[in-house]
């Protein structure tokens, strides 16, 4: 009995120490939701797991920043460093400034990973970033993004 | 805009499709379904906000569903006890998966965090529609939309783009 | 008791069980009826069946209690409560005891059920046992035990429908 502790507790340790948000913690954008999270004006939502259970997602991170007009030009830092190897699967620029983007990052152990960013115009702008990781297929997970109302 | 095809926006493969849900329940109701398409159907009938036309179904899967006794299983004593064992340490992972974020659902409104997942929808639904009031195009299908998911919601900034080329 | 044992024991006397359940019951589909349902209540004890130095005539008693029993409840009719006159509407902010309060409503709704048709419902859709299975505990064919399933799902959903209108 004593011996199957030992186990089980090394494996709760060894489970407890991979839950962080997986996936996230290399990327730039963390520093989005951490920077931003708390703020006035910001609105963020994280769901992982059985909430997802209707869209074959495994998780989704979103924030909606206002009045922190600087918060796109942060973001389109991080994203340059976040699309390093990743496929850039659109980009809409008006007046030299990238207002939308999105991102197919390299898949990690199976689960594919995008990034979608979205900076409205009006006064002041609010801007969307949405963090996805899924198990499907690329492609499908893009095109169901994408579909065209 | 069709109000109706908000319900299969996100058409997702796994999941079935309102007509083929219909179809199910047909058959369903001649007792000619299979567990696996009884597994789907239970799948369909868990999300919300489906049509009320689909009341006595929901409740009866969500009954039938919920209280399932494997009867048919019968274990010598020590596999029993092995089962226990097993059982309590799934659970406990369980839980500590849990704590640790495995199944998450919170918002955060000017640095307060909410937990009431109704709250939370209703947030993101508030929060979507002051981005996309900039957006006409998005804005005129929000409005159709009164409890659709976060997820969707969300996405539906995106949406406005133009199709993948 | 296994499986098979249970098949070689307690199946071959079926007629010798239906024979004296006519003699209680009269009618023949009620005698039937009674079989089945004395067969399943009999699989679902077969762990304590090789108790019985002699499970044939353990088997003739449960069926003539079971059919006294049918006979004494066969006039007693009982209307669902009408508190169970709930609306299960998809934005009542109480969706959680609506949910509840429908899984009891089904509940109910399923213990008024006949007796064979209880049975079978429930390990189908609870237990999940296929069909030929049931078919073969139950010594009867396939099609009769899903007609059975056919009519108890149609009239839970019916009597849902009209204690949820």
């Amino acid at each position: 009995m004593k011996t199957a502790k030992k186990y089980s507790l090394l494996l709760l340790l060894t489970i407890w120490s991979s839950t962080t948000l997986m996936g996230q913690s290399d990327l730039e954008i963390r520093k989005v939701f951490e920077e931003y999270g708390n703020r006035k004006g910001v609105v963020m939502v994280e769901l992982k797991g059985k909430m997802l259970d209707d869209y074959d997602f495994t998780a989704f991170k979103s924030i909606v920043i206002s009045n922190q007009p600087e918060a796109g030009d942060f973001i389109r830092k991080c994203l340059t460093k976040d699309e390093a190897g990743a496929k850039k699967v659109k980009q809409v620029v008006s007046s030299g400034k990238a207002t939308s983007i999105i991102l197919q990052l390299a898949p990690k152990e199976d689960t594919n990973r995008l990034i979608l960013f979205n900076e409205s115009s009006g006064n002041p702008p609010k801007i969307t970033l949405i963090y996805i990781e899924s198990d499907e297929n690329a492609d499908d997970v893009l095109k169901l993004v994408l579909k065209k109302k | 805009m069709n109000k109706n095809k908000y319900y299969m926006k996100l058409y997702i493969p796994k999941k079935i499709s309102i007509s083929e849900a219909d179809r199910l329940i047909e058959k369903y109701y001649d007792g000619l379904t299979t567990v696996e398409e009884e597994q789907k159907l239970h799948k369909f009938l868990i999300q919300r906000n489906l049509p009320d036309k689909y009341r006595a179904e929901q409740a009866m899967f969500g009954y039938l569903k919920a209280d399932k006794k494997k009867s048919k299983i019968l274990l010598p004593t020590y596999l029993q006890r092995v089962a226990v064992v097993a059982i309590i340490f799934t659970t406990a992972f369980t839980i500590q998966t849990l704590v640790a974020g495995q199944n998450t659902a919170y918002a955060i409104i000017d640095g307060k965090k909410i937990t009431n997942k109704a709250d939370i929808e209703n947030i993101a639904m508030n929060s979507l529609r002051e981005i996309t009031s900039t957006n006409n195009e998005v804005e005129e299908g929000l409005n159709a939309i009164n409890n659709t998911k976060i997820v969707e919601q969300q996405l539906e900034v995106f949406n406005s783009m133009d199709d993948l080329k | 008791m296994s499986q098979e044992r249970f098949k070689a024991e307690v199946l071959p006397i079926r007629e010798k069980l239906f024979h004296l359940a006519q003699k209680y019951l009269e009618d023949e589909q009620d005698a039937e009826d009674a079989v089945q349902e004395v067969l399943l209540k009999l699989w679902h004890t077969r762990e304590s069946l090789s108790n019985y130095d002699n499970v044939a005539a353990f088997a003739t008693t449960v069926t003539k209690n079971h059919c006294l029993d049918r006979l004494k409840t066969k006039n007693r009719t009982e209307p669902l409560d009408d508190s169970y006159n709930i609306r299960a509407g998809t934005d009542n902010p109480y969706l959680q005891l609506e949910r509840k309060n429908s899984e009891e409503l089904v509940r109910k709704i399923i213990e008024k059920l006949p007796d064979l048709q209880q049975a079978i419902i429930r390990m189908k859709d609870m237990e999940e046992y296929e069909i030929e299975e049931i078919a073969e505990i139950t010594g009867t064919k396939v099609e009769a035990v899903r007609v059975n399933l056919s009519r108890a799902r149609k009239k839970v959903r019916d009597e849902y429908l009209k204690w949820t209108n």
